[in-house]
């Protein structure tokens, strides 16, 4: 705990002097370069025509799929974290585990490479 | 005392301006905002593995989901909030700020030695306890509760093989480009054919 405090504090030290030197630099080139607002200026430069559309659209559902998997893969490495740090006190059973993790990680990655879940038409 | 005094209120704020934000892409950079102080607070009262889930998940992944959402959906800027509801906006966050002070100061009574920067021998209990928290997250997941963990791991898998089977249509033939041939293309491709 106290070696915890310790090295964060210094960390949290940085991340408060960054947060003042980016208010600084933010406040600094606001105010002292020249600010000259118009209308032609601030409109958006688009070629032709003014714009008639939203720059959203609707687009497929398979990047969501791919915002999915990743996020359960991402669920899978969390669960190695702590597996990592505590692997010398584990006994057998921690290890055989984790390797049954590991298969079904990677039965899951075969069903969606098969399937064509990852490509691209 | 006073880091996470300051943490809170400006948690409180950015959830407050997720709601009354009219771009539905700036309330969503505010919620990610809003996540990153979270983990923050928790790095102060020591759940740094709480903390790491929240950036890993959260902010890494959760906020992607978000966005696609926003896209997908097209929502058109209109404002849900009036701002005749504002002041009763701001008293329930503020309600809500209080209560979760109190809260934090009754569960981590004895664990200021960050937030007051005063010297760590006060406090012997945090001199004895080096174990962090994900030390003891794995320790007590892979030797007490390793059914649980293995459940997690065919939840993940049920998730993935669900999440695949609702949203990619099959077909029997795909237009696949196949990939050794787009690799060996060069300049004269076209002439090869003639």
């Amino acid at each position: 705990m106290i070696l915890f405090y310790n090295e964060f504090t210094k960390i949290s030290f940085l991340f408060v002097f960054s947060l003042f030197l980016a208010v600084i630099i933010l406040f600094l080139s606001f105010r002292l370069s020249t600010y000259n607002p118009d209308t032609e200026k601030l409109s958006a430069y688009e070629c032709g025509f003014d714009p008639y559309e939203d720059a959203r659209n609707v687009f497929d559902v398979r990047f969501y799929l791919v915002a999915i998997l990743f996020i359960i893969f991402d669920l899978e490495a969390v669960y190695f974290y702590p597996w990592c740090i505590s692997f010398s006190l584990l006994n057998i059973d921690g290890f055989w585990g984790i390797l049954d993790f590991i298969i079904e990680l990677i039965f899951g990655f075969i069903y969606a490479w098969e399937v064509g879940a990852l490509e691209w038409e | 005392m006073f880091l996470h005094y300051l943490l809170l209120f400006l948690f409180v704020l950015c959830a407050v301006f997720v709601l009354i934000s009219e771009n539905p892409v700036h309330s969503v950079l505010f919620l990610i905002l809003t996540f990153c102080i979270s983990a923050a607070i928790l790095f102060v009262f020591n759940v740094e593995f709480l903390g790491l889930v929240f950036i890993i998940i959260y902010v890494g992944a959760i906020a992607i989901l978000f966005l696609f959402v926003v896209m997908m959906l097209n929502v058109k800027v209109n404002s849900f909030i009036s701002f005749i509801r504002l002041p009763f906006l701001f008293f329930i966050s503020f309600v809500l700020f209080l209560m979760i002070s109190y809260f934090f100061n009754g569960l981590f009574f004895y664990q200021h030695n960050l937030i007051t920067f005063t010297t760590p021998y006060q406090v012997f209990t945090l001199l004895i306890d080096n174990l962090t928290n994900a030390d003891v997250l794995g320790q007590i997941l892979f030797n007490n509760f390793l059914s649980c963990f293995l459940l997690a791991g065919l939840i993940l898998l049920v998730a993935m093989v669900g999440a695949i089977s609702l949203t990619l249509n099959y077909r029997s033939e795909r237009k696949n480009e196949l990939v050794i041939r787009q690799l060996s293309r060069s300049d004269n491709f076209l002439s090869f054919f003639k």
